[in-house]
């Protein structure tokens, strides 16, 4: 593995690549959301259904599970970098089943609004709405399967308090999913 | 480049440190994107005026990335490398709403006529009108 001195910039090599993934991931996200915001401030044609219909109490639950599963992952960080393992594995857990736990809440929403008459084509706002969350889910997906190789790679003994840099940046990734749904929740459900 | 880079590098030869500290600061800000979470919610349901809501939303969502983003992804303690780079990437997204913005808001007229459709449209989509209402025949075209 590199180590720090042996960059010109003082960071890791996959410390700053994950954070120019992350740049282009807030492009990605930026450029919808700046579609969706100017849409709706200056066009007719996107009709926001009432709030009744947008299940507000399950995707604030649905927040929780997030925000939850990133004080998880953070904590994961602080237990390898003490030399912790067990306790690693503990709250990479944690992370795990509160991303599954957002996924299943996300698909019975998907199911329920479905019904209700809110399709990705049934107008402009039905197909931002599953534009916007379906490319989070594919992101909150990803990170399952990235913190199931970090748990696995923990196990084998891949991770000390003095090389953990996978560990480092899928928690970057996995809090960046989180910003992106702290921003998607309210300007998609409350506003 | 800055030391602060280093202040978390994974690659850092550290021996095993007490994290008690950073681990009681990531539960204050996790406690912290709670209430900010719930008061999000609670003021939607206040029904204040559309653009107070949407002033006082807009904050308590950048308060919670600010947040997730100094604490949790450790921007706080990075370099100039990094942090600048996310603030370009801040600033170029901010401009692809900013920029287009004036155009929307400069013909008061439109957007109270624009208000009214959108509020019918709102209603018609509540009050799930029946098909044979979207299927009528369109009035004929004068010639």
């Amino acid at each position: 593995m590199s180590t720090i001195a042996e960059t010109n910039t003082g960071i890791s090599h996959a410390k700053l690549g994950t954070w120019a993934f992350l740049a282009s991931e807030i492009m990605l996200f930026g450029g919808l959301i700046s579609a969706y915001v100017i849409l709706r401030s200056g066009s007719a044609h996107l009709a926001v259904p009432p709030r009744s219909m947008m299940g507000v109490p399950l995707a604030t639950f649905n927040t929780f599970a997030l925000i939850t599963s990133s004080v998880t992952m953070v904590l994961a960080l602080a237990a390898i970098q003490e030399g912790n393992i067990a306790k690693f594995q503990r709250w990479i857990l944690c992370t795990i089943g509160g991303g599954l736990i957002f996924l299943c809440v996300k698909a019975y929403e998907y199911h329920h609004k479905w019904e209700e008459g809110i399709t990705i084509s049934s107008n402009l706002f039905g197909s931002f709405y599953y534009t916007l969350t379906g490319l989070h889910v594919i992101h909150v997906t990803g990170g399952l399967f990235l913190m199931a190789y970090i748990l696995w790679a923990g196990t084998r003994g891949d991770f000390t308090p003095d090389s953990h840099d996978r560990v480092e940046c899928a928690g970057l990734y996995w809090h960046f999913v989180d910003l992106v749904w702290v921003i998607l929740f309210p300007i998609l459900y409350l506003l | 480049m800055s030391a602060k880079g280093s202040s978390h590098g994974a690659a850092g030869k550290h021996a095993p440190v007490d994290k008690s500290a950073e681990v009681r600061t990531y539960l204050i800000i996790f406690a912290s994107l709670a209430v900010l979470t719930l008061m999000t919610v609670g003021v939607a349901y206040l029904n204040l005026p559309h653009a107070a809501g949407v002033v006082i939303a807009l904050v308590i969502a950048a308060i919670k990335v600010f947040l997730i983003a100094s604490f949790f992804m450790h921007l706080r303690g990075e370099g100039h490398l990094i942090n600048y780079s996310v603030a370009v990437c801040c600033v170029l997204v901010l401009i692809l709403i900013v920029f287009v913005l004036p155009d929307i808001g400069i013909h008061p007229a439109e957007e109270a006529a624009r208000r009214a459709l959108h509020d019918l449209e709102a209603h018609a989509e509540h009050m799930h009108y029946p098909p044979e209402a979207a299927d009528a025949p369109a009035a004929p075209a004068a010639h």
